[in-house]
């Protein structure tokens, strides 16, 4: 029973991350009709970004997870206006393609600065009780994990409240919905696309610390844990916020389960699933999903007149 | 949207991530290893004494240029030159580290030169080529080099290397690797190219676990393997099979998935649901500091015997928020050399060399560059013993001579279908500027000194 506590724990932990990132993909689709694959990029620049000022530069921790969060929120908005706003009415193809584009010159940047070793964040939660982590009832739960889970909380409370009673809000939702209605009304749907990017970029920002904080460390490979995000946004329906974020919840809870219960569950049917079946386990389930709900599990459903 | 339209931008997002992941990371593909018999029909060159030395490709009569890539050469002006190739990677995984790699090798033949050089020769590395460990690329820069080098000085990766030696085959091209694959030292693989240095994963794997078995105060019945598939994973898991067979103890788990596809949770709840006393990782550093931290935070201390990738000095540097435990007495690192502080005379040299060059770094990254080329140098000094200074009169030393290295590395023959098999056991400490204190220089354990090193390699 500890080690199942124990891994609905960290299931949940990596579900409250992914959804971080899950949310800026939603986004972004539903303002702009595309994927954006730059998304795992700019998580990592901004773990970037919060060691090179906390660390690089000796600002204080915090003021650098702020200033971190912020910039990449900034660079997110620069990148579409230099890179994304050109693109639009153009299919959404090319823009995904263009956003992979985006994904590899932010990371081949990075990763030159990077370099082989770890850097660290300069966090303090590795000083909190055990190496940042308290166990209770046998079950040890890491206060970064535990951050990232009551931050995803408050992210979707304040993002729900943003599109319900604010003008720009409501101002996102109405360019998702039709944006030459949009326009016809009145809202300049070229700022909304930058808020968009601004807000993903600050998500993103936000789940790359959670993933490279602590002992977590950044390095050229911590771009993959973002990736990962991915089958959780299609699982929940690309257009969909509650979705993203009980697809990142399924995602994480399967990974986790997985994870620690594979070999007892290889040993009791007698065949192995495989080194690397943690991360395939995912994507089975959406396969599955996808087979019974085509649209995932809370996307608006479509339907055509033929 | 069309449902048709949102399942096409669905299926073309996964795709699309596929192979976003596979262009960023270190995507391995390997080749089927063909075998073929390299003709030895000369006695040893290196005890041969020639009167005129044949030249071929990559051997001018001109002089060395004074200096290549800002770094002097040492050549000397009244000698011809060898050329060598360099197949490095400047914008890949490897690129924070291809400056030191490249540096110690320039450094080394700067060294070498002023010390006499090869007979009427002096060596100068070729400007180095940007593989960004692609094996497509790697190809692309080998088949640029290919016509002006006698020789490589470093082909960086294992898959990049075995890419490659089909046209290496072609030209008879002999090159220093930049892995320590147990294949290099069989011609079943390496055709007689590749002329390897130091340990391989394997034999390090045999006596990692030997080692800790005599040497710590630790019952070890129990281990477990993790590594990267593909890479250095198989090779080190290999050994420590055999290890592990051979001494009795249970391999409780082996978690080897593809380099992208490794997933510290899993490894983690591996190490809960199933402890292990040791376990023996073969993987980054990233993977590194989080199983070994996670592990810890459940209360989980086992011994880790760490093959040489996984450990990095930023652990022990003030500050790392895991510095206590990498200096807890539980964690152990494996090398194929003594470390950069080490007191052999080539460690000395290095030393005094990368100094003079002002090189202020202790980096295990300098110490792998300047290793991998002494093996080099001995071929060379023999093929032109051997009169013949000809690719095939290269590759034709290679595959038989005795090559020394100043006590860094034991004395090796070449091409004689047998890795080495001693390994370097280190302890992390801070207070030691390249962050690895040496415990057990040229380790051979039971494994590795009864192991038929003449079956092939490990994996």
């Amino acid at each position: 029973m500890t080690i199942f506590l124990q891994a609905t724990a960290e299931g949940l932990a990596l579900g409250a991350v992914y959804s971080l990132v899950a949310i800026g993909f939603v986004l972004i689709y539903k303002a702009m009709d595309v994927l954006s694959f730059a998304q795992p990029a700019l998580a990592v620049v901004g773990a970037g970004l919060i060691s090179s000022l906390a660390i690089d530069r000796g600002i204080p921790f915090w003021i650098s997870l702020i200033l971190g969060i912020l910039l990449t929120g900034l660079l997110s908005l620069i990148i579409e206006r230099t890179f994304l706003r050109p693109m639009v009415g153009e299919p959404v193809f090319s823009v995904a393609v263009l956003t992979i584009g985006i994904d590899i010159l932010l990371r081949t940047v990075l990763d030159n600065w990077i370099g082989l070793s770890p850097r660290y964040l300069g966090d303090p939660f590795p000083n909190f009780g055990n190496f940042g982590s308290i166990t209770l009832n046998g079950v040890t739960l890491k206060y970064l994990e535990i951050s990232a889970f009551f931050t995803g909380i408050f992210v979707i409370i304040v993002l729900s409240i943003f599109f319900k009673k604010s003008k720009y809000g409501v101002a996102m939702r109405a360019t998702s919905l039709d944006q030459e209605a949009a326009l016809a009304q009145g809202i300049d749907v070229g700022r909304i696309f930058g808020l968009v990017w601004f807000i993903a970029g600050i998500l993103a920002s936000m789940a790359g610390f959670f993933i490279t904080g602590g002992f977590n460390t950044l390095t050229q490979f911590s771009f993959i844990s973002a990736l990962r995000a991915l089958p959780a946004v299609v699982i929940g329906g690309l257009d969909s916020i509650s979705g993203a974020v009980v697809g990142s919840i399924i995602i994480g809870l399967t990974q986790g389960y997985v994870g620690y219960f594979q070999s007892n569950l290889e040993t009791l049917i007698g065949i192995s699933l495989g080194s690397g079946f943690s991360l395939l386990a995912p994507y089975l389930i959406m396969f599955a999903i996808l087979l019974v709900k085509p649209d995932g599990l809370f996307g608006t459903e479509e339907v055509e007149r033929v | 949207m069309k449902p048709l339209r949102k399942q096409g931008i669905i299926i073309f997002s996964i795709l699309a991530l596929v192979l976003a992941a596979c262009g960023g990371g270190t995507a391995e593909e390997t080749v089927e290893a063909t075998s073929e018999t390299v003709v030895e029909t000369l006695d040893s060159p290196a005890v041969t004494t020639a009167s005129s030395v044949k030249t071929g490709v990559g051997v001018t009569a001109e002089p060395c240029p004074e200096a290549v890539g800002g770094v002097p050469t040492g050549a000397d002006p009244t000698k011809g030159c060898i050329y060598l190739g360099m197949l490095n990677d400047y914008t890949g995984p490897y690129a924070a580290v291809a400056p030191a790699l490249e540096t110690a090798q320039r450094a080394f033949w700067l060294w070498a030169n002023t010390a006499g050089g090869i007979g009427e020769y002096s060596v100068a590395i070729v400007e180095g080529g940007d593989t960004s460990y692609n094996p497509q690329k790697h190809l692309e820069v080998y088949n640029s080099q290919r016509d002006k080098v006698a020789a490589l000085a470093m082909s960086l990766g294992t898959p990049q290397t075995l890419f490659i030696l089909d046209e290496m085959d072609k030209d008879s091209m002999v090159g220093a690797p930049m892995s320590w694959y147990s294949g290099w030292s069989y011609k079943s693989v390496d055709k007689g190219l590749v002329v390897e240095f130091g340990s391989a994963y394997c034999a390090d794997g045999m006596n990692a676990l030997d080692w800790a078995l005599a040497s710590l105060p630790v019952d070890i019945k129990t281990i477990g393997i993790m590594g990267f598939a593909g890479d250095y994973g198989n090779d080190w898991a290999a050994g420590i099979q055999v290890a592990a067979a051979k001494n009795g103890i249970e391999v409780a788990w082996e978690y080897l998935p593809p380099t992208l596809e490794f997933d510290v949770a899993q490894a983690v709840g591996l190490m809960v649901t199933k402890p292990v006393d040791a376990y023996f990782p073969a993987v980054g550093p990233t993977q590194m500091a989080q199983v070994a931290g996670g592990a810890f935070q459940q209360g989980l201390t086992p011994i880790a015997m760490m093959a040489a990738p996984s450990y990095n000095d930023a652990f022990v540097k003030e500050g790392f928020p895991l510095k206590a435990l990498f200096e807890s007495g539980a964690m152990y690192s494996m090398a194929w050399v003594a470390p950069y502080e080490a007191d052999t005379t080539a460690h000395q040299t290095m030393r005094a060399t990368l100094a003079q060059m002002g090189v202020e770094s202790a980096s295990s990254f300098l110490v792998a560059g300047w290793s991998s080329q002494y093996h080099l140098k001995g071929v060379l000094e023999a093929a032109y013993k051997g009169g013949d200074l000809t690719r095939e009169g290269i590759r034709r030393a290679a595959a038989n001579v005795y090559v020394e290295s100043d006590g860094m590395m034991q004395t090796r023959e070449l091409g004689q279908n047998r890795a080495d098999n001693d390994s370097y056991i280190n302890i992390p400490d801070g207070s030691i500027a390249s962050g690895a204190r040496l415990l057990a220089p040229s380790y051979v354990g039971p494994t590795a000194e009864s192991y038929d090193w003449t079956s092939g390699p490990c994996a």
